[in-house]
């Protein structure tokens, strides 16, 4: 399944606790799961660290979506075709 | 009070009444509340690793958390392979570690390490607390996030003046750790149900998860009313128990050939508490090709990980089965012609001894662990190392329960075994704990035996003595062209291995020596019978092999048998 799957590009909105570590769990994660940063903006919002994130890689997108949903310090992760994605933005 | 003594009442009102640590610099402070903490037991072990990993036994045998303390520095990285080993087989632990005083952080401080980023990839949460009013509650997370939902380790590093500092906060957790996760929803109770009745060749597929979520009893219930084929993982040992006859054992590489037999001619696989390791599944294009994929598991990152399930459900196990036992019950499941078949196959594919030449030949590994299994304790907790040993508990100990077979499953982690068999030791004084270990594992925390010395505790250890790293020369055997590559621990030319027996005696532990059949029987029971902690070195041949095998990268069903193999090199040749 992995070893035949395209490199697709995934583009992640984050939300994560404004807490030492928690951009850099984040991205570590990422590599770690077997994709590739390539582009990451974070600023800071009112109830924490706002992360923009695009990352390249074979495996599902999901799977990633899911290992970054489990770090404690991540608030929610959404993807630009999630139903909420634009509300949530704005 | 100071907020290393606001730790110490945590401990107390969690009752959290045994730790395992190492003193030094920047822990200092807690250990100096340590001494007016009467509630709390510290166990001194004589290396962090083998703190770790002590938690780690105390915390699977127990089913409560392990807590393991160290200072900053050498003692946080002499940490890491015991916490590492607990992250990749869920295990909740709380690690506490001093760290060097704040101002002199990112400073190459005397005795720093950056433990916050050196450990992020084998924690489930981490924290460097910069504040004593953080301290109580970070505590306190740690300790509701470590054991709900997936277990795993939290790690708290503390630098020394944080400790020392004056708190008067309460000490509530700072924010909610533990993620809600509902009980399955009843479509998805009835969409497995579907499945299962609709299947013709059902297999349940039950991992280390059981345990974790304390199921063990509704799994049992649910394997029972459904009368499902099982196999299990390495860590799912016991969830069967050893009554039920439909049970055929541990599937993968070392698994059975009833197990994978029946898993690669399965039309529907549930899932259940397994994460679908490559040692379980062998090449995953290969594995249960057939079959409909049903996952049941609390984290959602394990679904739809390594292969797409059917049906993926992520709730908590017990509810989870129960709701499914009361489906099943209601209407049994027509698959007897299956279920024969899978007997026959448990018949004919389980996990054999051979029975010996004599009594003057060396005993085999498998016939050693079958005579241990007979000879232990219906309750005896198993703490195994890691290698040959290790595979042949797994396939030849009659294991009750899951907890009480402990492996170091995920992170294969030589030297688990001592330690953790202190921590079960502690976990539960009154019963049988026997570390099996290899001559090379036993080697790699031997320094517990002193451990062991000081609080009289009665682990029973058998060390399986090839001379050699059986595992790796087995290996090294069927697909290196049988060059061995520096194996030997007992030089055949040297006879320079460590004298176990001398060893032990140092710790003023008893010693019993066997190196053939005839002596086995008597063996065992001088290590049982002995009132306290025991050792028993049993020399087995250095040729024996774990079977069956499947090839690293291979399918499940392509499994190397010892029959044919006399000539190990040329197994993978005439096996497949």
């Amino acid at each position: 399944m992995i070893a035949n799957a395209v490199v697709e590009r995934h583009r992640f909105i984050c939300r994560l606790d404004l807490e030492p570590a928690a951009l850099e769990r984040l991205v570590q994660a990422v590599r770690r799961r077997g994709f590739t940063i390539e582009r990451v903006g974070a600023e800071r919002a009112s109830d924490g660290l706002l992360v923009d994130l695009t990352v390249s890689g074979a495996r599902p997108a999901e799977t990633l979506r899911a290992h970054l949903e489990k770090i404690h310090t991540v608030q929610s992760v959404q993807r630009p075709r999630d139903r909420c994605f634009i509300a949530d933005r704005g | 009070m100071n907020a290393a003594q606001q730790i110490m009442e945590i401990f107390k009102a969690r009752g959290i009444d045994t730790v395992f640590g190492y003193p030094g610099g920047c822990i200092m402070p807690l250990y100096d509340a340590l001494v007016d903490s009467a509630g709390v037991t510290h166990v001194l072990c004589r290396h962090e690793q083998g703190c770790a990993l002590a938690a780690d036994g105390y915390a699977r045998a127990s089913g409560r958390v392990g807590v393991a303390i160290a200072t900053s520095g050498p003692g946080a990285t002499n940490l890491i392979t015991g916490v590492a080993n607990a992250h990749r087989d869920s295990v909740a632990m709380l690690v506490i570690t001093g760290q060097t005083p704040s101002a002199l952080i990112g400073t190459d401080s005397f005795q720093e390490v950056d433990v916050l980023g050196m450990t992020l990839d084998i924690v489930k949460h981490s924290a460097l607390i910069t504040r004593a009013e953080e301290v109580g509650p970070a505590i306190a997370e740690a300790l509701d996030l470590a054991t709900s939902g997936r277990p795993g380790p939290v790690w708290i590093d503390i630098p020394k003046d944080v400790l020392q500092a004056p708190v008067s906060a309460p000490a509530g957790p700072r924010r909610e750790s533990a993620r809600p996760v509902r009980a399955p929803a009843s479509g998805e109770v009835a969409a497995i149900v579907d499945l299962l009745r609709r299947a013709r060749r059902p297999v349940l597929y039950s991992g280390g998860g059981v345990a974790r979520a304390g199921a063990e009893a509704v799994f049992r219930a649910f394997a029972a009313a459904s009368g499902l084929p099982h196999v299990n993982s390495l860590n799912g040992i016991g969830n069967a128990g050893r009554g039920y006859v439909e049970d055929l054992g541990m599937l993968g590489m070392h698994g059975s050939f009833a197990a994978n037999r029946a898993v690669d001619a399965c039309d529907l696989l549930l899932v259940v508490g397994a994460r679908l390791d490559d040692r379980a599944t062998g090449r995953l294009d290969d594995f249960a090709p057939n079959a409909r994929l049903v996952h049941i598991d609390i984290d959602a990152a394990e679904l739809h990980k390594l292969r797409p399930a059917e049906l993926a459900v992520r709730a908590d196990l017990a509810p989870t089965l129960k709701a499914l036992t009361r489906c099943v019950a209601k209407a049994p499941l027509m698959i007897e012609a299956w279920r024969r078949r899978c007997r026959e196959w448990r018949q004919h594919g389980g996990f054999a001894v051979a029975p010996p030449a004599g009594p003057d030949v060396p005993i085999s590994g498998p016939a050693l662990i079958r005579a241990l299994s007979e000879a232990a304790p219906d309750d005896a907790i198993v703490a195994c190392d890691v290698g040959q040993h290790q595979m042949w508990v797994a396939q030849h100990f009659a294991f009750g329960a899951p907890r009480h077979h402990l492996s170091s499953g995920g992170l294969g982690a030589m030297g688990y075994g001592l330690p953790a068999a202190i921590g079960a030791q502690f976990a539960h004084p009154h019963r049988t704990v026997i570390n099996v270990a290899g001559d090379g594992s036993f080697m790699m925390n031997v320094q517990e035996l002193a451990t062991i010395r000081r609080h009289r505790l009665p682990v029973k250890v058998v060390i399986v003595d090839n001379a050699c790293l059986g595992m790796v020369r087995q290996q090294q055997a069927l697909f290196y062209a049988n060059r061995e590559s520096h194996i030997d621990l007992d030089h055949i030319n040297l006879d320079d291995g460590p004298d176990f027996a001398a060893l032990a005696a140092a710790f003023d532990i008893q010693t019993h020596r066997v190196d053939r059949y005839a002596e086995l029987e008597t063996g065992l029971r001088a290590l049982f019978d002995a009132p306290g902690a025991a050792l028993l070195q049993v020399a087995i041949d250095r040729a024996d092999n774990v079977w069956p095998m499947v090839a690293p990268g291979a399918a499940n069903r392509d499994m190397l048998h010892a029959a044919p193999c006399s000539n190990p090199a040329a197994a993978a040749e005439v096996c497949p």
